[in-house]
């Protein structure tokens, strides 16, 4: 007969065995999780105008709580804009068409990388699909 | 404590004592982490979009895998990077043109182990494609 002291070990090794075992043998997918810059892009070193004339990303460790501010605009190719992205951390903060300027104001309240992206580069004859980031500016709260 | 349990409980601790040792085992290994996955969350049919990610604590030579797929089934992205240096990464995973309908999008990261790569992370996105 096993002594209730011996049960009582075996049943927390055998327990804690499994759980190693599991890990082991039969670990989960792990979700990305977002992870704050490692590095960080001060106010004044911001480039406040920018133009995408082909497919790309700006991108900005930013360290301190405060407000993005930026504004975008686009070409036209057979009546479809500039495809612009824009993300905070691992969030898209906004997705989509840009003609005519429009203008963001950014919020971060934690260290975040943030994009400004350009996404369906397309050049036809005389028609150029751009992206135009102007007025890019950073205030610390 | 009687002989069988006693074999019974180190056999337990010696198992946990060999998978804990394990060198590359995802224990120990550090967990990649999404800086930024730019991609977009609608688009227009036969126009061609690009995306790009933004990864960090990496295994060396580890793999990204993005995927593109019509809720239907019909792929129209399938593509995989290989990251010599672990660490930080950022860079263009690929690009479609896209039908119109709704989509669903994937990135896997792959690390090499022994006995072969293993899946260490995965994302996923939606895409509504319209004309």
């Amino acid at each position: 007969m096993i002594r209730p002291a011996a049960l009582l070990v075996l049943t927390v090794a055998a327990l804690l065995g499994r759980q190693v075992f599991d890990r082991a043998l039969h670990a989960p997918e792990l979700v990305l999780t977002a992870g704050p810059p490692t590095e960080c892009v001060s106010a004044a070193e911001i480039v406040a105008d920018q133009v995408l004339y082909v497919n790309g990303m700006v991108r900005l460790p930013l360290c301190s709580p405060g407000v993005l501010r930026f504004t975008l605009s686009g070409t036209a190719v057979h009546g479809q804009g500039a495809h612009a992205h824009v993300t905070v951390g691992p969030e898209v903060h906004w997705d989509g068409e840009v003609i005519e300027a429009r203008h963001f104001a950014v919020p971060l309240n934690a260290p975040a990388w943030i994009t400004i992206s350009f996404l369906n580069d397309r050049r036809e004859g005389p028609d150029d699909r751009n992206l135009w980031i102007s007025d890019l500016g950073f205030e610390a709260y | 404590m009687r002989p069988v349990a006693a074999i019974v409980l180190l056999a337990v601790v010696a198992s946990i004592v060999t998978v804990l040792l394990l060198p590359d085992h995802p224990v120990v290994d550090p967990e990649p982490r999404l800086l930024a996955l730019v991609a977009p969350r609608s688009a227009v049919a036969g126009e061609r979009y690009v995306l790009y990610a933004g990864l960090s604590d990496l295994p060396a030579e580890s793999v990204v895998l993005v995927r593109l797929c019509h809720d239907d089934g019909d792929c129209v992205l399938e593509r995989a990077t290989r990251i010599q240096e672990g660490g930080v990464w950022w860079g263009w995973i690929g690009a479609f043109v896209a039908p119109a309908g709704s989509y669903t999008g994937r990135i896997f990261v792959r690390a090499p182990g022994r006995g072969g790569d293993r899946s260490i992370a995965a994302a996923a996105w939606s895409l509504r494609v319209h004309d």
